[in-house]
């Protein structure tokens, strides 16, 4: 396209002063004294490669058809950005939408005798799934239930006496929380237990 | 008018002559009477494509029909589809038409790309085609995983939470990009509001306009013939007209498909979970949909840690390599060359045997 377009535009920039082409042909060192027309000419052949000249010397002496095709260029990127921030704004939800959910800090999970040994049981604790477990000896743990590796929710399993993430199979030590099998790369983080009233409850560590 | 016909001879060449007098209907006729399939062994899979939009078609059909009853609603949208499923005349059977029609769509989509591929159709003129139908699959993909959330079951949740948590794992975008799409940072309303606006508005306007863009560059280069066939003398190559010939026969396997469809769908309607519980435990033995075993196979053998870098990226890093190789093959294997030719179909074997062998494997498992 600019081949054509390039030797239409020749005759509109031909009138204009020398002094542009010279300005980054070599010999003439950013003198505008240069040995005189022919040489600058020579360098810059317009006909040789329309696309130099067009590229590099025309900004100097920007036609009028190069300048509205880059205000044109210019406006649409303008639109688009103008356009774009607003929707990519309206389509971020407010961080916090469940503000309430996210400030319980203590949950009363079950009554004690609901909670045999070696079982364990998931629950609801404010924004997050929780299990808090009772194990073979009688000690209760309590640990966020979302799975460190993708965040599925982990169960107590009693036939392994473990934590057990149903996705890929990523186990945790059932008092410690720790990772100990399975792609999960880090530990539980750990809720406190207390009985209050032969109640258990759960609260932030 | 036409004046000097009688009243009689307009009304029988009338419509006819009323559309060709509008339209370039001699240009058309003309290209799919020119347009011809080249006739050797492996002619069979120019079916694929024809398949895959026939069941298109199904999709479209099916999924607004749902939409009649289809609540994108938290608390209503299981229920929605138990309503479909048990008290709407014919619900199952079109809920069901779209699952199935769903697995059985990308299944002729994967056979579709790995021929096109193997018969090398991607070089030159055709780069264009093949980039548009990579996209055309990935926007298939991403129909399947919207989808997947919106009958609001177990393992849609979780499915969902899993794809959620892998695209947040990418670097520099992963994270808006995931929050974006889930609306904020757990699976909520927000989450089924933005699936389900993706999945019938979204995809459908983009799957449209490239799909047209698709068969459009299929018109304009014709079918892609192999090397093995390019080469024989022309007195041997042989070929069956587009019109009417393979056209019949292309309708003849639509309808072949549509009956496997419809066997499916009856013999085995489409189940339905109990409803998501956003705070209960993942059950045991749960499995994405077939289409996504491989890479959920692969992902569970990733240690944790590999090196300084997160196991999960380094798998996805990994993965992503095909991606790459597959948008950049027109490249590498531009037909000047016979050994990037057998490279590329070697890399091109060990996928689909890596494919098949981990979806096997992940199912079993
Ligand atoms: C314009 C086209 C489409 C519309 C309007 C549409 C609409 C819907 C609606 C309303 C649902 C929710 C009802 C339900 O879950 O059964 C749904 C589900 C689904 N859609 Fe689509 N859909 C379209 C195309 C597609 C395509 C091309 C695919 C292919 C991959 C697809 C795959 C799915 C899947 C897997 C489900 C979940 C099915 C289930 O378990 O019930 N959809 N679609
Ligand atoms: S999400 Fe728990 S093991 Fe992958």
């Amino acid at each position: 396209m600019s081949d054509k377009e390039s030797s239409e535009d020749k005759p509109v920039a031909e009138p204009a002063p020398p002094v542009g082409l010279c300005g980054k042909s070599e010999p003439c060192s950013g003198s505008n004294s240069c040995g005189g027309k022919s040489s600058c000419t020579e360098h810059v052949d317009p006909d040789a490669d329309p696309a130099a000249y067009l590229d590099d010397d025309y900004d100097e002496v920007l036609s009028r058809s190069d300048f509205m095709r880059k205000a044109f260029g210019g406006t649409v990127l303008l639109w688009g950005g103008v356009a774009l921030a607003p929707i990519v704004a309206y389509l971020t939800p407010p961080p916090g939408e469940d503000k309430e959910a996210a400030k319980v800090t203590s949950v009363e999970v079950c009554k004690v005798s609901e909670l045999p040994k070696g079982t364990g049981k998931n629950f609801r604790f404010g924004s997050f799934p929780a299990v808090v477990i009772n194990d073979m000896e009688g000690q209760l743990h309590a640990f966020n239930a979302i799975c460190t590796h993708l965040g599925c929710t982990v169960q107590f399993r009693a036939d392994k006496q473990c934590i057990y993430c149903a996705c890929h199979g990523g186990e945790y030590d059932a008092s410690t929380g720790k990772n100990i099998a399975g792609p999960p790369p880090k530990p539980l983080p750990v809720l406190k237990v207390a009985i209050v009233d032969d109640k258990i409850v759960v609260s932030k560590a | 008018m036409v004046s000097n016909h009688s009243h009689r001879q307009v009304q029988e060449q009338g419509i006819i002559q009323y559309i060709e007098e509008r339209l370039p209907v001699d240009g058309l006729r003309e290209l799919a009477e020119k347009k011809k399939v080249p006739l050797h062994k492996h002619s069979i899979w120019y079916y694929l494509g024809g398949i895959a939009a026939m069941l298109l078609g199904v999709q479209f059909l099916t999924g607004i029909l749902l939409m009649v009853y289809y609540v994108p609603e938290i608390n209503s949208a299981h229920a929605s589809i138990l309503k479909l499923n048990s008290q709407i005349n014919f619900g199952w059977f079109v809920r069901s038409l779209h699952s199935w029609g769903a697995n059985l769509l990308i299944l002729a989509l994967f056979v579709h790309m790995f021929s096109a591929y193997f018969m090398k159709a991607y070089r030159k003129p055709r780069e264009l085609t093949w980039w548009s139908g990579l996209l055309l699959m990935v926007i298939c993909l991403a129909f399947g995983f919207t989808g997947y959330l919106l009958p609001w079951d177990e393992v849609s949740f979780f499915a969902t939470k899993i794809g959620l948590d892998i695209a947040e794992k990418m670097p520099v975008l992963g994270h808006m990009v995931s929050y974006m799409l889930r609306g904020g940072d757990s699976i909520t309303q927000a989450t089924i509001s933005r699936f389900f606006v993706i999945h019938v508005a979204i995809l459908p306007v983009l799957l449209v306009g490239l799909l047209g863009g698709h068969l459009f560059l299929v018109q304009v280069h014709g079918i892609s013939e192999p090397e093995s066939f390019k080469k024989l003398p022309p007195e041997k190559k042989s070929y069956e007209k587009f019109f009417p010939t393979f056209f019949f026969k292309d309708i003849l396997v639509w309808v072949l498909a549509i009956n496997v469809l419809f066997g499916l769908t009856t013999l085995c309607p489409w189940g339905l979970g109990p409803e998501a519980d956003p705070f209960a435990a993942a059950p045991i033995g749960i499995k994405p949909e077939w289409y996504f075993l491989a890479p959920f196979q692969f992902l569970k053998l990733i240690p944790p840690m590999v090196g300084p870098i997160e196991g999960e990226l380094f798998g996805i890093l990994l993965m992503s390599v095909v991606g790459v190789v597959f948008v950049a093959v027109p490249f590498f294997d531009n037909g000047t060359s016979k050994s990037y030719a057998k490279t590329a179909t070697i890399f091109g074997w060990l996928i689909l045997a890596g494919l098949i062998g981990f979806s096997i494997w992940g199912a079993l498992s």
